[in-house]
């Protein structure tokens, strides 16, 4: 775990108000949750403290959203083209440090895996910062590129980003995890899935490679986030009302008993204070043993 | 035996199966999918019609019972194509319905496709599928089991289907009606699922697509339990891939119903 001098909710705040230099922020999206809420919180956190760039590069979005600056159909104007395009409307040489650039592009998993690096090289620069999305769940077919042991579009996209935002649905509460991927295997889409409200598992990349992973509930409504407490149930201190009215037994202690249990010096603890002093292995040769001049351990060189 | 108190159907948090903003005129066009999703044992038949209802007449009657207060939609055309039935087909379901049969035309996409097509490249037959449905950005269009194009045509793959058939269309039309049949490669026990085989990830990477195109998903399946004489299926609504997305004011009302087909009528009420 992290150390605990800084909050990953802040982390993550900065992470989507574009405030750390991030080059390319991955999304991991499925069926389940897609990414439109996190690139709208983006775009949210970005809106009102800077003036922006936004260049939406659209493979399956038709309707153009209200916050792009300029939308690019892929489609319609073809993939070599579409790159042009995006190059031409970024600034080139001096990086406006007032400007933010932001391209967000629905879905990467419409680019073949040979252009995938190429792709996203040729878009993250200093002052532009790459918010794409990739379908977790979209079959991935067989790579042509001619190498058996070429890695897939999505471990090339891990190694490459430096933000990943993993998104996960809150479980509706009639279902656990494997039953969801079951019925969505199925194409049964439960209810309560792509709500406002998701988990986000936020791998942060540190300029020395280290990824910090942290789980986040975010609340897209109130625009909160925080970190996500597993099963709160498990971790409760137990309090003498639990075990009230449960038998006639008397199953709950006092304070005083807790007390005094707490006195105990249990058995292995006084075992430890042996080897107070620390520790070592002492070989002590007995008459039987069959003693080898040679350390079997020992470097042969 | 009691009978169970019928349900209206509804999609939308306006208490409608198609809000006014998805009728109404915009200046700039939108574009939205909505998908069925059935089984063999379930067909959406009923739904579609109740669907082609809304678009012309304004409510899904057939479902809800007669209405004063909603608006017939005389200004939009409604394209209904199939490929799995014929035109004459519809038009007598329609005809049942008393739909104003100027409010729709049906395109026969099914009769003698592989026929005409069979030694035509994969881009022309999508092309030419294409210009046959009209452009008209306020119109709604049905379309019923696409992904049979996935074994009509030879080599064509999931991604070319959806860029250059389904995109395409969705971008002529204000309202796309997506029915798709889903256990066409349904893992069952007796027979285990080939996930690497080449066809059954066509057929999920296509479905999977057009549920992340989507604001609403209606499944039709039958009950976990098994046949019942009260019951012939359930129909689930729930939130697609867009509807986090959607520039609609409104938003889907996910809701499970299950649903009685007696002869030509189909009834929704609550578990």
């Amino acid at each position: 775990m992290a150390s605990s001098s800084h909050n990953p909710a802040i982390l993550f705040r900065r992470t989507l108000s574009l405030a750390d230099s991030s080059g390319f922020v991955l999304c991991y999206d499925s069926i389940s949750q897609t990414s439109h809420a996190v690139v709208n919180e983006v775009v949210h956190n970005i809106s009102g403290t800077m003036d922006s760039n936004i260049i939406y590069i659209a493979f399956e979005t038709l309707n153009r959203p209200s916050f792009a600056t300029n939308f690019i159909d892929v489609n319609e104007i073809g993939f070599s083209k579409a790159i042009e395009t995006v190059q031409s409307l970024l600034p080139s040489t001096t990086p406006n440090v007032r400007s933010k650039n932001l391209v967000v592009v629905d879905s990467l998993n419409h680019i073949a895996l040979p252009d995938l690096p190429s792709f996203i090289s040729s878009l993250v620069a200093p002052h532009v910062t790459l918010l794409a999305t990739y379908h977790k769940d979209l079959p991935e077919g067989s790579p042509k590129i001619g190498l058996d042991n070429y890695p897939t579009a999505e471990t090339l996209l891990q190694f490459m980003a430096t933000s990943i935002f993993d998104i996960e649905p809150l479980l509706p509460s009639a279902l656990d995890a494997t039953e969801l991927r079951e019925s969505i295997e199925k194409f049964h889409i439960p209810r309560g899935l792509n709500k406002l409200q998701f988990k986000v598992n936020f791998t942060n990349r540190r300029r020395s490679g280290r990824s910090l992973i942290y789980e986040l509930l975010v609340d897209t409504q109130t625009h909160t986030y925080e970190v996500f407490q597993h099963n709160e149930d498990e971790n409760q201190e137990e309090t003498p009302e639990m075990l009230q009215d449960l038998t006639t037994f008397n199953l709950s202690t006092s304070a005083k008993q807790k007390e005094a249990k707490d006195q105990v010096a249990l058995p292995f603890l006084e075992a430890q204070s042996e080897f107070a002093g620390g520790t070592a292995i002492v070989y002590e040769y007995e008459k039987d043993d069959d003693y080898d001049e040679e350390d079997p351990y020992e470097d042969p060189y | 035996m009691t009978t169970p108190q019928r349900q209206d159907f509804i999609l939308f948090s306006d208490q409608s199966v198609m809000p006014s903003e998805l009728r109404a005129v915009t200046v700039e066009p939108k574009h939205h999918l909505f998908l069925i999703t059935s089984t063999m044992a379930t067909q959406p038949l009923w739904l579609i019609n109740a669907l082609v209802e809304t678009c012309i007449s304004g409510g899904p009657f057939s479902l809800n019972g007669p209405s004063v207060s909603l608006k017939a939609n005389s200004n939009s055309l409604t394209t209904i194509a199939s490929l799995v039935h014929e035109e004459i087909f519809y038009h007598n379901a329609l005809r049942k319905l008393k739909v104003n049969a100027n409010g729709y035309q049906i395109l026969d996409v099914l009769t003698d496709f592989v026929l005409k097509n069979n030694d035509k490249p994969r881009d022309k037959v999508l092309d030419e599928l294409l210009e046959r449905f009209p452009t008209d950005v306020q119109s709604t269009i049905v379309l019923e089991q696409p992904e049979l194009l996935l074994s009509l045509i030879r080599g064509l793959t999931a991604d070319e289907l959806n860029k250059k058939f389904i995109l395409p269309l969705m971008k002529k039309c204000k309202l796309l009606i997506v029915a798709s049949s889903i256990d066409l490669f349904q893992d069952n026990e007796n027979e285990p699922l080939d996930s690497n085989n080449n066809d059954v990830q066509e057929f999920t990477k296509f479905v999977t697509s057009l549920i992340y195109n989507s604001i609403v998903v209606m499944n039709l399946r039958s009950l976990d339990t098994g046949r019942s004489k009260d019951v012939t299926g359930s129909l689930m609504i729930s939130r697609g891939g867009q509807s986090t997305n959607s520039p609609l004011s409104v938003h889907v009302v996910e809701n499970e119903y299950l649903y009685l087909t007696q002869r030509d009528s189909t009834r929704l009420f609550y578990r």
